[in-house]
């Protein structure tokens, strides 16, 4: 749906089409974590099976969040001093087999 | 992970048995993490490291009443969600409430639509330019890897807690919104603030910038 489309907001196509992207690409996290009513799913379903703008912006939800659990923790292991206090510490309260 | 001690059934006894070396993976494995996760409820560094620590001396005064409704790992964490709520709203004091959940940067800017009065107005002024055009490499590389980190490091505390929690860490939403103390809906508002913004920076590196 560009600009050069050539028919107007009330033709033939699926009513999903009609809800404005703008308004769609703000809906995504609702509705990847299936939080929207059938209703509005289904608009969007409709939406997002025609328009290649928010489909390519969905795709790129996706891929931030994949991005994002890719990150690896930082090298902020526990310094040595700290780590061997809260080790004393456990060997004090827990004393077991250590 | 394959260590003896990667199934709470087998751990939890262990440590209450005081066995060191369970306890010495255990440390090894999470701290990393927790520190990431304290770093987005406190100022500094510094104060993360001593949230981790209290954390750690927390889990060995409590292990013996933990009592495995929960996960270790959801139980641990929400130890230091309580030590770093307490830390960070010491140093977040100065700020208004408005500035720990920060404001909605749309997820793509308006004028990227079209105008008012257009027949289509509020769809596409043109399509955003796609990444599957980027080397699958480029946008696995540890330099995009970076970009997220930073953009989610530069979130406002509560947006950054929700996407370290839900996207980094892999946790469930009602797990996060429980921790956290909030509702579903408001961890949906400030998870989608966070993706936004996330998507945002990403874009601009892989659409704007040279591949090296």
């Amino acid at each position: 749906m560009s600009d050069d489309t050539p028919t107007g907001p009330d033709d033939e196509l699926p009513t999903g089409a009609h809800v404005p992207c703008v308004e769609v690409v703000e809906l995504l996290t609702d509705y990847l974590e299936g939080a929207l009513p059938p209703e509005q799913a289904k608009l969007l379903d409709e939406h997002l099976a025609l328009c290649d703008g928010c489909a390519t912006v969905l795709e790129q939800w996706r891929t931030v969040i994949r991005l994002a659990g890719r990150v690896p923790p930082g090298d902020d292991a526990l310094d040595p001093r700290v780590r061997a206090a809260i080790l004393d510490a456990f060997r004090h309260d827990r004393p077991g087999h250590g | 992970m394959s260590s003896p001690y990667a199934d709470d059934d087998a751990l939890v006894p262990a440590l209450r048995a005081g066995d060191e070396a369970a306890f010495c993976w255990l440390i090894d494995t999470y701290s990393a993490h927790l520190h990431r996760l304290a770093r987005s409820f406190v100022a500094s560094h510094a104060a993360a490291e001593e949230v981790v620590q209290e954390t750690w001396l927390g889990v060995i005064r409590g292990i013996g009443g933990f009592g495995q409704r929960s996960s270790l790992r959801t139980w641990i964490c929400r130890i230091l969600v309580n030590q770093a709520r307490r830390r960070g709203a010491r140093d977040h004091r100065a700020l208004p409430a408005s500035a720990l959940a920060g404001e909605h940067e749309p997820v793509a800017p308006l004028e990227s639509f079209l105008p008012e009065g257009h027949a289509w107005a509020g769809h596409w002024a043109s399509t955003p330019p796609r990444w599957d055009d980027v080397p699958g490499e480029r946008l696995e590389s540890e330099e995009t890897l970076d970009v997220v980190r930073r953009a989610i490091e530069a979130l406002p505390p509560l947006p950054r807690q929700v996407i370290v929690l839900r996207d980094v860490e892999g946790w469930s939403a009602a797990d996060v919104a429980e921790l956290l103390g909030i509702s579903d809906g408001n961890q949906r508002v400030l998870l989608h603030r966070a993706r936004a913004r996330v998507r945002r920076a990403v874009d601009a590196h892989l659409t704007t910038t040279e591949p090296r």
